[in-house]
Parts: C-alpha cells; structure tokens; sequence
C-alpha cells in the first residue's frame, strides 16, 4: 500500500507485478503448488492405509463392517454439492455477480457445516461404542487389528475434518470481502484459488469413502 | 470430447476489460458434472451391494473415484482451459504420490524376502500360526481383538478391549512395530 499501481493497470495491482495479468497467474500458480504439496500430504496417511491392508486384509473387512456407509455417502452428496456451489460461486465472481457469489458461498458454507456435524454423529457413536484412536481402543464388537484400522480411520478423516474447517475460515473471509464489496473490481483470483482448495478437500473425499467405507 | 467443451467455452467466453478474456464455462456445463458426480457416488455405492470378490471391488471402486477426480480437476478446478503449466503441477504432484507408492511397497515386500529373520510382519503371522493351533486367546499376537457377540449389541464401553498377552518372547508387539514404519 501507499506505492501506486503500475501504469495502465487497475489500482488492486501490486507495484512489484507488471500487470493484473501476472498477478492473477502467479497467485494462482502458487495456489497450483500448494495442491501438489496437499497431495503428497496425504499420500503418506494413504501409504499408511496401503500397507496395512495389504498385510491384514480381514482386519479391513471388518473395520468397514463397523463404519455406516449411508452416513459417509451423505457426506459425499453433501461435498459433491459444496463443490458445485463453489465452483458456480467462482463463476458469479467472473461474472461480477456479487449477489449471486454471496449466495453460493453461503450455501458452500452451510454444506461444509453439514458435513461436520454428519461427522461428529458418526464419531460420537463410534466413542458410544468404546472406539477410540490408539491406545484407548476398548470395543469387543469386532475381530482383528481393529486399533490399527481405526487409527488410521481417525488420522485419514480427522486431517480431512481439519481441512474442511480451514475451508470454512478461508470461505467466510470470501464472503467477508465480497460484502466489503472487494470484487466489484475484477479481482477475483482469491475466490478462485479458495474454490480450487475447496474442490482439492471434495477429491480427496472420493478417494477416503470408498476405500475405507465401501471397499470389502 | 474435451476439444468440444473447450471450443464451446471459448464461444462464450467474455473479456475481461484488461485485455486477457477469462474463460466462464456455460452453466450447463456444471450442472452436467453435479449429474454426472452424484451418479457415479450411487454407482459406488450399488457395486459395493453387489459384494464383488476382492481385486474387482478395490478396481471398480477406484476406477469410479478416478472418473469422478478427473471430473471435479477438469472442470470444477478448470485446468482443462487453464494455462498448461497448473496441469503440469498437478501431474508432477500425482507423479511424486506414485514414486512414493512404489518404492515403499517395493521396500516392503522386498523386506521380507531378504531377510525372513529380521521381517516384523512374519513375527505377527507366526504367532498368528500359534493362537490358531491352540485358539487360546492368549496366544493371539498382541492388539489382536476378539469378537464377543454381547458388545456390539450392548455396546461394550467402560472395560479395557480383550487385548490379547504381550508376546512371550518379550519382543514388542508387532502392531508397535508395524507403526513405526
């Protein structure tokens, strides 16, 4: 602030940009940068799943006996719509539609929220039962290296519940911003890269529901 | 297919007023990956009613999830009309899961082969061997639960799990083992 924008380009530009076109695509190329490093983020926790499976694999029959699959497929309904929302949200900012953006995020919000607490039914219930992470593992109802499955139920989805609750900061902080009536300019490149992370926390989801919920 | 959307995006296509024309895809278009989406999530969920043997219910599974992925990378994300070097990114992400994949699973298999002795995963099958034989609880291999028909219906919290005795060799147990990998 206070260094004035380059000649010619609109006054949301950096002094340091050569114009709103390079803007956009270095905030963006980072954004893409930052996907690559969430997918070898998680890679690990599926490395974890991999390998298990592949030496207990009656462990994992079990295991996905235990989970509620109707639950976790509400849950995949319900991001799959959060993602659509946004990415209709993205095209609302394109189009300079504010309204249009506001109302998007807010459903994209509310559908985050949804899945959270879909999420906490199904954790309560497994604590109900004496499922807890690692040690504290005290549920006869099943056959096998159960706290294993179960520690890397907790790991994979509970850095997926967290990711999810970044998203919901990152999207409020949209919405602030189109209220403060920051997207009238044509700037929009941070309601993209929020949907390009919104998007990334939907795809990871297709891969968790059927690999630890459905696959037997 | 692909060429088809693009062209049909660039039809509509607006300027910007900066000179570089943003690419805004007809609603049509997101409304047929929603479809398409919920579709294959009740297609996932049907095969697995259908309870397909191992190998083909993994397969089917993921190849459903990889549709689904490239749906949501192609167009939600749009790096189908993005600059090519965002889809270079993402693939070199993709590539990099892979190599770590592959070398672990090799390192793994390959673990044991070398050395049967020294293999974590053998200790765990050999006494898995042993609590068969005699079906004594105390010989299963450490952390392994025991089914009790009343817990699930009661829903047995409160008591520690039926953990299995610790191995009577004293050597850790092979879930600690297995999880510091």
């Amino acid at each position: 602030m206070g260094t004035h924008a380059p000649a010619g380009q609109p006054e949301w530009v950096q002094h340091y940009m050569h114009s709103a076109e390079q803007q956009h695509d270095a905030a963006k190329f980072g954004m893409w940068l930052f996907i690559a490093q969430e997918l070898l983020f998680f890679s690990g926790l599926f490395m974890a799943y991999i390998v298990f499976r592949t030496f207990y694999p009656e462990t994992w029959l079990e295991g996905a006996d235990q989970l509620n699959k109707w639950l976790g497929g509400l849950n995949t309904l319900v991001l799959i719509f959060s993602s659509f929302t946004m990415a209709v949200g993205v095209r609302c900012a394109q189009l300079r539609d504010i309204p249009g953006l506001k109302r998007n995020i807010a459903i994209t919000i509310a559908c985050a929220f949804i899945f959270l607490v879909v999420k906490y039914f199904e954790y309560t219930h497994k604590f109900h039962l004496g499922i807890f992470p690692g040690k504290y593992y005290a549920y006869e109802g099943a056959t096998g290296l159960m706290p294993i499955f179960f520690a890397i139920y907790y790991s994979i989805t509970g850095l997926h519940a967290i990711h999810i609750i970044a998203g919901i900061v990152a999207l409020f902080w949209v919405y602030w911003r189109a209220v403060k009536g920051q997207y009238d300019t044509g700037n929009y490149i941070s309601v993209e890269n929020v949907g390009i992370y919104w998007h990334l926390v939907d795809l990871i989801w297709i891969f968790l529901f059927p690999l630890l919920y459905l696959v037997k | 297919m692909l060429k088809l959307l693009r062209r049909s995006v660039q039809r509509s296509a607006t300027a910007d007023g900066h000179g570089d024309e943003i690419h805004v895809m007809p609603m049509g278009h997101y409304y047929k990956v929603l479809g398409a989406l919920c579709f294959l999530t009740v297609v996932t969920v049907g095969v697995s009613e259908l309870g397909l043997p191992m190998p083909y219910s993994v397969i089917v599974a993921l190849a459903v999830a990889v549709v689904k992925a490239g749906l949501v990378v192609t167009i939600f994300m749009h790096l189908a009309f993005d600059k090519r070097i965002h889809t270079l990114v993402f693939l070199a992400g993709c590539v990099w899961m892979c190599i770590f994949f592959t070398l672990t699973l090799v390192d793994l298999f390959s673990r044991d082969m070398i050395n049967k002795e020294a293999g974590h995963f053998y200790k765990f099958d050999e006494q898995m061997a042993v609590y068969e034989e005699t079906g004594d609880p105390k010989d299963a291999p450490p952390g392994w639960t025991i089914k009790n028909p009343d817990a699930a219906a009661h829903g047995g919290h409160g008591d520690a799990g039926h953990e299995a005795a610790p191995a009577a060799d004293g050597h850790a147990a092979p879930a600690e083992d297995a999880s510091g990998h």
